[in-house]
């Protein structure tokens, strides 16, 4: 009891109250912001903690990493262009929202569900971190690859209309990854010899190219039109969730809160994963009067509280293993490092009361969060007043200068220019875009784990099948890769009445 | 003619002037912020954030420290290299200069710089589970030996730092042939070894020392010549049966070759305060490296050294370009 | 034969870039030990995006044909093409300029670029303010409040 009693007095003091908050509101610009993600975000606070002491400067960078995945979802609703690779899969329902005048509805809805996700799992992690730790154990390069073979596997419900060219979309966007230096080998793969290509495609870099080109070149043919739609002032009301709304999704924020939980918490996972397995199993189980796709709200319910539920799951390995699940967590660990806090089994036996100071650390970032964005929401949403054309014009600004500042690489302008020119001309051709996000976003784990796990085995494929993860996950992709091609084929011999409705 | 006069434009109306005339540059060196090329994340990175840090102090004017990790390092190195000699981008460097131009990703050597002053370095950290029983490295090479069974032994990819380390450290094992090597991510070791899918990782001592404390791991050893004072107990490997191993991960400050001397030796002085300075050495600690100051001329005697231990390792290995 | 739909247009270029992928993959990247090594998964993804892009090219999506979903088709459509132009462009150059001449020149250059070529904008307040206010803006609240570092030109140290 006195380490909880401590952990209170350090994280509530002036210092540390006001650090957190200062942290959550940097993260939210920084999440915001299409190109700024987090992770920058993390790696300029890291330096300004070293001078704090313990409680401000834990605060501070766990507010920058919880504000960072909450703020993600703000410009995926407003513009289309998600803030952060985890927030991609809100733009999908968040945008269509924000088109018709329910934007202040959407990122209502997204902030109060992050919150809701964040805690859930901030509280599993209070009451099972050693269960999970162990749970986490056992996903080894095999499970973790049949992990993320079933993510991929959403492609067939993310395909819209034609799953053959949701296939090409998933593997053009898994063919883009592989450009670069390959980690295992050390061999350099399409590089044409070059050190530029080196650093290959960055996932981020190419996310904005294709969110946001395709949206800039639409905004500037509709104004030299003269076609351009302003907003009405009564399409940018206030608008919050009311908590009937909430409720009808209650149980699917809570499913989604554990799948995020459980996906963070194994190393090497994360984010966008979560969020895009979540969306899909949503619109499986929906019931909605609006389709997904179309402006659903659980279509934001499901990826936020995913991908926020991560954050904790995401510290669990982090503090009980001492391993960083991804380069954000790295640098907090860092920083706790700096601090003298090493994590791993020992910290729960020595430093018990800044276990707890960190829970607390993350309880006040949410409260941050929720007040922050719900006050800030009648201020975001003035950004849709501000003409299109103007506000694409700013954006490419923004895009290349957020692409440059992911690696300060000119060279990552260079990839924006020309892959969002390619998604341009892919959209043209109806080739869905959502599908290659998921190659891009899960490409270099797959393969990074595929050949780990070969590796491991000597050669011999039985390693996918002789755990149950393994095998059940891989199960599972294969029902889900399998399922609509059956349907394809029957559904060739006799067209059945339903699909040929849908083009009408 | 148009271009002349912008040119000469400019150059009135900004505070410095380009490189060229060493001894004015000098004496007003450093007259804008200095760009300091980091070329990793994790442990690279927030070390010189620190010194970063702490050399801004001592420059009097701000030494920012810039992220440009694609491929393996390759990157900021070719970045620095094709800057301006004028002192004003520097880069933080480390064995990465050796590996990356004997792998041929780069077409340039350590020589393409002037060492500025050696940091810091990190010495890898040979460890097992504790359920296999093994206290020793004698105890490891015993079983391993008698029980004809491959040692998986993890490390980064073929032709990283650390993979080279082992390859090293078996060899003179004498274990080199019953070996598998398992590439995993930096973090990942301690997981691996863990869950038992690695028999044995060689990675930094700060990712295993909680664990070592909690009982579940075991360090056999560590690969420099001196024991490191993080985790003193912990024999050398060249004590455990290795012999006349010696390996370690410097990092130091390095610019363009043709930057000039005095301009380097204003660096040195700054890295060299700022390595001596408590928030340094207490960091150090903590975060698991050791301040090794070493001023430029022993600095490059060592980078010459270890270039040629490296290039004859990754000859061996077939990974030479 | 009716005129070659989007899709079979699709097809065949996509067609091409497998092929012309598959080539290079095989030319340049080494097969490695082992059964699964550097080569293999861009190897097969070559080959079923080759294979892929063949069906469709052949056969369509297998479902009714699109409808022609935009009112405009891409070929002849000179407004959506210039203004593709322009924004591959405006970027392209954004980043040749900004480590020559730093951020807020860059940024200054890349946006009267955009209102004046692109767009057609002659208003002169409206090109004033933003080409002043939006690089101004972002200097201040990214490079000045909160620290991110900005491109700088080697040769002047003016923002």
């Amino acid at each position: 009891m006195d380490a909880v009693l401590n952990a209170f007095a350090l994280a509530l003091t002036p210092a540390a109250l006001l650090a957190t908050t200062v942290g959550t509101l940097l993260g939210l610009v920084f999440g915001a912001v299409p190109g700024l993600t987090f992770t920058v975000a993390l790696a300029l606070v890291l330096p300004l903690t070293f001078s704090l002491s313990v409680a401000p400067a834990v605060g501070m960078l766990l507010g920058t990493y919880i504000g960072g995945m909450t703020g993600g979802s703000v410009s995926s609703i407003l513009v289309g262009i998600p803030g952060t690779p985890s927030a991609a899969a809100t733009v999908l329902d968040g945008y269509p929202m924000a088109r018709q005048g329910k934007a202040s509805l959407a990122m209502g809805t997204a902030v109060i569900v992050s919150t809701f996700g964040g805690l859930f799992s901030l509280v599993i992690m209070m009451v099972s971190v050693d269960a999970v730790a162990k749970l986490a154990l056992k996903f080894g390069p095999a499970e973790i690859f049949a992990l993320v073979l079933f993510g991929l596997s959403t492609i067939c419900g993310l395909s819209e209309k034609s799953l053959l060219k949701g296939m090409i979309a998933g593997i053009l966007g898994l063919l883009v990854m592989t450009i670069g230096l390959d980690d295992i080998d050390g061999v350099q793969r399409l590089t044409f010899g070059t050190v530029t290509l080196q650093q290959g495609i960055s996932l981020l870099v190419a996310m904005i190219a294709m969110f946001a080109v395709p949206h800039v070149v639409e905004a500037f043919v509709d104004y030299y039109r003269g076609q351009e739609q302003r907003m009405r002032s009564a399409d940018v009301r206030m608008e919050l969730p009311r908590l009937a709304d909430l409720g009808k999704h209650f149980w699917l924020m809570v499913r989604c809160s554990i799948l995020g939980t459980g996906i963070g918490a194994i190393p090497g996972t994360g984010g966008p994963i979560a969020a895009f397995l979540a969306y899909s199993h949503a619109q499986k189980y929906s019931n909605e009067t609006v389709p997904y796709g179309k402006g659903a709200l659980g279509g934001i319910v499901a990826p936020e509280a995913a991908n926020n539920a991560v954050t904790g799951g995401a510290m669990i390995p982090m503090l009980s293993l001492g391993i960083p699940g991804d380069p954000a967590t790295a640098i907090i660990l860092s920083g706790l490092l700096i601090h003298g806090l090493a994590p791993g089994p020992m910290l729960f036996i020595e430093h018990i009361d800044k276990v707890y100071m960190i829970y607390v650390a993350v309880i006040i970032s949410y409260i941050a969060i929720l007040f922050i964005q719900l006050l800030g929401i009648r201020y975001f949403v003035q950004l849709l007043r501000i003409p299109a054309h103007m506000l694409a014009v700013g954006i490419i600004v923004m895009c290349g200068f957020g692409a440059y500042s992911v690696r300060n690489s000119v060279f990552d302008v260079y990839t924006l220019a020309v892959l969002g020119v390619a998604s341009w001309g892919l959209m043209r051709a109806n080739i869905p875009l959502t599908p290659i996000i998921l190659g891009l976003v899960l490409g270099p784990t797959l393969e990074r784990e595929f050949r780990t796990a070969l590796v491991l085995s000597e050669g011999s494929f039985a390693i996918f099948v002789s755990s149950f993860p393994a095998a059940l996950f891989l199960a599972l992709s294969a029902f889900v890769f399998i399922m609509p091609l059956i349907r394809a084929l029957r559904g060739r011999k006799k067209p059945a009445a339903g699909e040929s409705q849908t083009h009408a | 003619m148009s271009a002349m006069s912008l040119k000469s434009i400019l150059a009135a109306t900004v505070i410095t002037a380009g490189a060229g005339m060493t001894s004015v540059v000098a004496q007003t060196f450093p007259a804008k912020p200095v760009e300091m090329t980091v070329l990793f994340g994790g442990t690279a990175q927030t070390i010189g954030q620190l010194l970063a840090d702490l050399m801004s102090k001592e420059l009097g004017q701000p030494l920012v420290p810039v992220a440009r990790t694609g491929g393996g390092g390759s990157v900021g190195y070719q970045h620095v290299h094709s800057a301006s000699a004028d002192g004003y981008s520097i880069v933080w460097n480390s064995n990465s200069i050796s590996t990356n131009y004997h792998g041929g990703k780069i077409n340039f050597d350590y020589k393409a710089f002037k060492p500025i002053a050696k940091i810091s370095i990190e010495v890898p950290a040979l460890a097992v589970s504790a359920s296999s029983g093994w206290k020793t490295v004698a105890d490891m090479v015993k079983d391993i030996k008698t029980s004809g069974k491959k040692l998986k032994i993890g490390a980064s990819g073929k032709g990283s730092f650390t993979h080279l380390t082992t390859v090293a450290l078996l060899d003179s094992l004498g274990l080199a042939e019953q070996t598998l090597h398992v590439p995993y991510d930096q973090g990942k070791a301690p997981v691996e070894l863990l869950a038992g899918r690695i028999d044995a990782a060689l990675q930094w001592p700060g990712q295993f020392l909680s664990h070592a404390k909690a009982g579940t791991i075991n360090i056999l050893c560590v690969t420099s010549n001196k024991r490191v004072s993080e985790a003193p107990d912990v024999p050398t490997c060249d004590e455990a049966g290795a012999k006349g191993l010696n390996i370690t991960m410097w990092r130091g400050l390095a610019a363009p070759a043709n930057t000039p001397d005095d301009v380097i030796a204003k660096l040195e002085a700054a890295a060299k305060k700022a390595v001596a300075s408590e928030a340094f050495v207490k960091a150090s600690k903590t975060v698991g490296f050791e301040p090794a100051y070493a001023d430029r001329k022993e600095f490059g005697n060592e980078i010459a050294a270890d270039d040629k231990q490296i290039a004859d390792l990754m000859k061996k290995l077939g990974l030479k370009q | 034969m009716r005129a070659p739909s989007i899709d079979r247009i699709t097809g065949l270029v996509l067609l091409v870039l497998a092929t012309v992928w598959v080539i290079l993959v095989w030319r340049t990247i080494p097969p490695g030990a082992g059964p699964v090594g550097p080569r293999t998964l861009p190897l097969g993804l070559g080959v079923a995006l080759a294979v892929l892009s063949a069906w469709l090219m052949w056969f369509g999506t297998g479902e009714a044909e699109e409808p022609a979903p935009d009112p405009a088709p891409a070929a002849g459509d000179w407004v959506t093409l210039r203004m593709v132009l322009a924004t591959f462009l405006s970027i392209a150059v954004y980043g040749v300029l900004m480590e020559r001449i730093g951020f807020v020149f860059a940024t200054a250059a890349v946006v009267l670029a955009l209102l004046w070529l692109a767009l057609g904008i002659r208003d002169t307040r409206k090109l004033v303010g933003m080409t002043i206010g939006i690089p101004i803006g972002c200097w201040l609240v990214f490079g000045k409040l909160l620290g991110s570092h900005l491109p700088r030109s080697p040769w002047f140290s003016l923002f």
